[in-house]
């Protein structure tokens, strides 16, 4: 449940650190965004000598959140922390790596790109 | 008052109550689901409130699914609802702590084991204090690991992937990131 | 009598395990190992059960081969042994998947062959450098990796449209991922992902770096070099 003014950590090596959440993307007055989702969010902080920079505005997509993911199966699934992994416009993560686990919710929403960059996929 | 016609109040046949034949139809409904999934009893036995040897909270388990992937973690609470019972495995992976509802019936779920019985028996039912990071038992990975090579020992087999199947380092050991 | 009988004070797991290891290398004859016929690259996933039911009208047994292998190995002795490692551990029962292994080799060929198929239409409109990777003891998710490299956008277009068709043509499936031409194209079908980069890209994301563990299957067809970098 992102909103914006939420605090995210970065899960690839793209050269952000920590996020914050200014749109998400869908709807308008959309009010929360949960794993899979596209938001608008402004670089926090940064690790020097990266492409991208502090106060940047950049695209992301959330791959983890606290609040629980409900599967069909029954099954639910809960992270200690939020993370997102930096986008560009065409879908592309920024980054070459991704860092923890990913939900596998990302593949059918069409970002096997980053699952296939994820060390592991619950 | 004037004469008023009696008025015939119809009095409708009662509806016969079924209250007799079947006095809990969820209580039914539940033991057929159950059977149904269940067949063996096996996994209602690991966690029956009547099994002193039974799977609790403070255990290690290791989910199995159908697709082969396995789960393990520390047992924060089993929510026992007959057909619907479920667990709540906690474990850090990739350095971030995840918690995994599994139900336990489910017919994705091919097998659980219990790894390591709880050293001590905790004193309360649902340890949600083990999510706090002084509290936190971090990766149960080699816990696990331990447990399958016995196991595979006294099997005989190959040792089953325990979940660190991508440990072992999709891009060999040699490189780092 | 084989086994000694189980206290009941409950041991820490290994210690106890180790202990019953040891009386049943005593007890029990060696267990003959299942083999799954081997198919030149693959390795046959097989899990073994643990015992044998006692219920013979189980539905599941027909379909499990006891780890007793063979009928002269069951005897009471073991059927004792398992019953205490049962009350133990309770349920350790695994049993292999739906599919017995020689049905999972035979769905890993499957796809295989689509993921050849695929690889050659992509050779056809010249991609470069295709290499095909199985990586399905390395992640859950999919069976082979396909990556190729296509110089331009147009091509990666029309390499992408020929798997599409083919695709559903031939097998029946429709790939999820992306429509747009990318600099990183991937269609995703299930059990087989292929990726096709620009050459910068690859270079980028190094997949094949990442996934190094994986072994790369032979293509029957004759593959063009890399691109010269200068």
């Amino acid at each position: 449940m992102i909103q914006p003014q939420s605090h995210l950590n970065v899960a690839d090596n793209s050269g952000a650190r920590e996020l914050m959440c200014i749109r998400i993307i869908g709807a308008s007055n959309r009010r929360y965004a949960h794993i899979g989702d596209i938001i608008v969010a402004v670089i926090k902080e940064a690790l020097p000598n990266t492409p991208l920079e502090r106060s940047e505005v950049i695209r992301a997509v959330i791959v983890r959140t606290c609040k629980e993911l409900k599967r069909d199966n029954g099954m639910i699934i809960r992270y200690d922390d939020n993370a997102a992994v930096v986008i560009d416009q065409e879908g592309n993560p920024k980054g070459t790596r991704v860092f923890g686990a990913i939900a596998r919710e990302l593949r059918q929403l069409n970002f096997t790109k980053i699952v296939s960059l994820a060390p592991e996929v619950l | 008052m004037a004469d008023q016609e009696k008025r015939e109040i119809t009095v409708h046949p009662q509806i016969p109550s079924s209250f007799s034949k079947c006095p809990e139809p969820l209580k039914v409904i539940d033991t057929a689901e159950q059977y149904k999934l269940d067949p063996t009893g096996a996994r209602s036995r690991l966690f029956s409130r009547a099994n002193p040897e039974r799977a609790g909270a403070g255990d290690i388990l290791l989910v199995t699914f159908r697709t082969g992937e396995p789960f393990s973690g520390v047992c924060l609470s089993v929510r026992h609802r007959g057909p619907s019972t479920s667990i709540l495995l906690r474990n850090t992976v990739t350095r971030v702590g995840t918690e995994m509802l599994v139900k336990v019936f489910s017919p994705l779920v091919q097998s659980i084991e219990v790894a390591q019985r709880a050293v001590k028996r905790p004193r309360r039912a649902r340890l949600f204090y083990l999510r706090k990071p002084e509290k936190d038992m971090g990766s149960v990975q080699k816990i696990v690991d331990g447990y399958v090579r016995q196991r595979a020992s006294l099997v005989g087999g190959k040792t089953q992937s325990t979940g660190g199947k991508q440990t072992q380092g999709k891009r060999g050991k040699a490189s780092k990131r | 009598m084989a086994v000694a009988t189980a206290t009941a004070v409950s041991l820490p797991g290994s210690a106890t395990l180790t202990q019953l290891s040891g009386e049943l290398s005593r007890a029990a004859p060696n267990f003959p190992r299942l083999r799954v016929p081997r198919a030149h690259f693959l390795q046959g996933k097989y899990l073994r059960r643990m015992a044998t039911f006692r219920s013979s009208n189980s539905e599941q047994t027909h379909h499990m081969i006891p780890f007793a292998y063979g009928k002269e190995n069951v005897n009471e002795d073991t059927d004792d042994m398992f019953d205490e490692l049962f009350n133990k551990y309770g349920k350790v029962v695994f049993r292999r998947n739906d599919k017995r292994p020689s049905a999972e080799v035979d769905d890993d060929a499957e796809s295989l062959s689509f993921a050849v198929a695929m690889a050659q239409v992509a050779s056809e409109v010249k991609a470069a450098d295709i290499k095909v990777l199985f990586v399905k003891p390395l992640v859950y998710w999919t069976r082979f990796f396909i990556i190729a490299t296509a110089f331009s956008r147009p091509q990666i277009d029309a390499i992408g449209s020929r798997i599409r068709d083919l695709a559903e043509k031939k097998y029946g499936k429709v790939p999820s991922g992306d429509s747009k031409p990318n600099s990183w194209t991937l269609l995703d079908f299930g059990d087989v992902v292929i990726h096709i980069f620009l050459p910068q890209q690859r270079e980028f994301y190094n997949l094949e770096e990442f996934y190094a563990n994986a072994t790369a299957i032979e293509l029957p067809f004759e593959n063009q070099p890399p691109p010269f970098r200068p």
